[in-house]
Formats: structure tokens, sequence, C-alpha cells
């Protein structure tokens, strides 16, 4: 089921509001009336989605004030850098070195 | 209010209208991606119309008419991995009139990450069909939150130095990420833990005649050798997503650094 979701962003407060529409034509009005008093200071967008969730999650830009810092992050921080990267790539080796060994001994035993 | 030098009442009218002839058209499309997605990690899809705004600004920066503007209606396809991307657009090419593709996720630009479709709907409706993975659109959407609330310039390789190193190494580092993540989907078609239960178990039940030692101890390495490769593509995943979660919080530190 899609549905119209009119979201007016602020820039200048990075703040939004959404209105949810289920038909077109109210939809489509409600885009004129909202540009007309607001674009000059408002991003008005109208998008199609099957939920207000799937909007944040593709455009999250226009949601990201109201987004919570999370403590969690700090303890996630360290844990990317030059060396986790070089790590994952010679883990991704590995995986395929040890694959092909697999696949040499399946070879050899049927 | 309008903006002084903005188009006449019955212009905006006739782009409005032109604009509003696309909704149908997106909704189609949007339903019949869906279906033909399954088969994929699609994490999400949706449609957006132009704003009035930008189409004025489009026409006047480009000097060109409302038909040729190829992103009046937009639609964002977003997956998993590199892997998903690829199939996607496979699969939007066998079922819709694409009429050029630009493929950002290989050559990008000021960072930006993404591959744009133009599908030709009808003679008269164009749109651009964004697909892409997580990780580039986390970035892109950090990106445009920046260029919202520190300077606009950063949506196009500009904005404050530092600001712009740290959201370039972001990119780098996503694309990395996306890059080993396609990599070992790649490998992995079938995952060792399948091959444990499918492949082992049929050979120790194989002819008697066959059980002789050699064959055995054969068995038995192989068996060794596959719960190995398990051990390692676990510790494979787990590390791809701890960085996969890392590479989220530099991005939502760097967020509020700048807020």
């Amino acid at each position: 089921m899609l549905n119209y979701f009119l979201l007016r962003f602020d820039p200048q407060t990075c703040s939004h509001d959404v209105t949810e529409f289920s038909e077109p034509a109210e939809a489509l009005a409600a885009l004129r009336r909202t540009e007309r008093e607001f674009s000059d200071s408002h991003e008005v967008v109208l998008f199609m989605a099957d939920s207000l969730d799937t909007v944040k999650s593709t455009h999250s830009s226009y949601f990201a004030c109201a987004a919570e810092d999370n403590d969690a992050d700090q303890a996630q921080l360290s844990l990317l850098d030059d060396s986790s990267n070089e790590s994952l790539e010679s883990g991704l080796a590995a995986v395929q070195a040890e694959r092909q060994a697999v696949e040499r001994m399946l070879a050899q035993i049927s | 209010m309008k903006e002084p030098g903005a188009p006449p009442e019955d212009t905006l009218a006739v782009y409005d209208a032109y604009r509003s002839s696309f909704d149908a058209h997106l909704r189609s499309l949007v339903e019949a991606i869906i279906p033909l997605l399954e088969e994929f990690d699609v994490l999400s899809v949706n449609t957006r119309l132009k704003q009035s705004k930008s189409i004025v600004a489009k026409l006047r920066r480009h000097r060109t008419t409302l038909s040729t503007i190829e992103d009046v209606g937009g639609c964002r396809i977003v997956v998993s991995s590199m892997l998903d991307t690829r199939g996607v657009i496979q699969a939007l090419a066998d079922q819709f009139d694409i009429v050029r593709l630009r493929d950002y996720q290989t050559d990008p630009r000021a960072g930006y990450r993404s591959c744009h479709l133009v599908g030709q709907l009808s003679e008269r409706h164009r749109v651009e069909i964004q697909v892409r993975t997580e990780i580039q659109n986390e970035w892109a959407n950090l990106s445009e939150d920046l260029a919202h609330r520190v300077d606009p310039e950063v949506k196009y390789g500009g904005g404050p130095p530092t600001l712009r190193s740290a959201l370039d190494d972001l990119s780098s580092q996503g694309a990395k990420l996306d890059t080993v993540l396609a990599a070992l989907l790649d490998v992995l078609p079938v995952t060792a833990a399948v091959w444990l239960d499918l492949l082992v178990p049929p050979l120790r039940r194989s002819s008697p005649a066959e059980h002789d030692a050699d064959f055995l101890r054969k068995l038995d390495q192989l068996e060794a050798r596959v719960i190995e490769l398990m051990r390692r593509e676990r510790a494979q995943v787990t590390s791809l997503l701890e960085a996969r979660a890392a590479l989220r919080a530099r991005s939502r530190k760097l967020a509020h650094e700048w807020s």
C-alpha cells in the first residue's frame, strides 16, 4: 500500500513537518498549497512510499536533527581505522584461500 | 509570498500540471518494481516529485525546457550490497526502457556514490532512478544534511576544508566496506555451514567399499578444513558488522560536531 508523505523542512531551524495522504489528488493539491505558502523559506517535497519509516531511511537528511546522539556510538568509533580495513581485506583473502583449499580437497575425494 | 524574479503564476501552473502528471507513472513504476525486486535484498523504495523552485532553478541554470529535465519525478532504491545494485539494475533494464546509466559507484562525484538510471516511462515522462547501497545512502544523506546546515557547497565537493576532508574519508571507508561486503557475498553463494551439513555426511554414507583408511583420513581432513572455513567466514562477517557500525557512528559524530 503506497501513501503520500508531504514534507515541509525548515533548513534554518532544521525542523520538519510531515502530513500523510492516501489520495493522489489531495496530496498534489496540498503540495501546491504548501509550496505557494512556504517555498521561499522551506523545502517542500512530496514522497510516495509504503511508510514514513521508508522516507526517513531513504531521505534521512531531512530528519537528521531529530535523531538522538547514541552513547553506544563512542564504543564503536575506535573500531574504524586503517588497520581494521586492512584486517577486513586480509580476512576476506583468508576466506577465499580456505574455500579454494576445501574445493581442491573435495575434487580429490569425490 | 512570491519570491522576486519568480515565474508568473500561469507559468508555475504549467510546471505544476506537468509535474503532477508524473504521479501515476511513478506509482506504476514502484508497483512494477516491488515484485521484481523480491529476489534481491532491497531495503526501501520510494519516489519524490521535484520541488517547483528546484525546477525553476534548473531551467535557469541550464537554459533548457521542462521536458528535458530528467528528474522531475525520481525514484530511490536502497539495497544491502553492491551485488544487489548490479542485480537490481539488470532487472530494471529487463523491465523498463532505460535510456541512460550514470555509474557514480565506480566514478564517484565529490564522494557521492550511487547509480543513476534514466527510465523512459512514456513519450513525455523520463524519471531518474537512483540505486545505491545502504552505506552509500547514509553518506549521501549526511552530505545533504551538512549542505543544509553548514554550507550548500558541501554537495558539490566544497565546504570547510576539515569537513570536506572528513566527508571524503568517510566516503572512501564506505567504498572499501561495500567492496569487501560484495566480495564476501560473492564467494559465499553457499556457506561453509551448508557444506558441512550437505556434503560431508553423504560422503561418510557412501559405498562401504570406499571406506578404506585413506578415504576416512581425507574425509576427516576435509571436515576439519570446512570447519575452519566456517570459523573464518563467521569472523569475517562479524568484523564487517563491527566496521559497519563504526562507520555509522563516525558519520553521526561528524553530523553532531557540525550541528
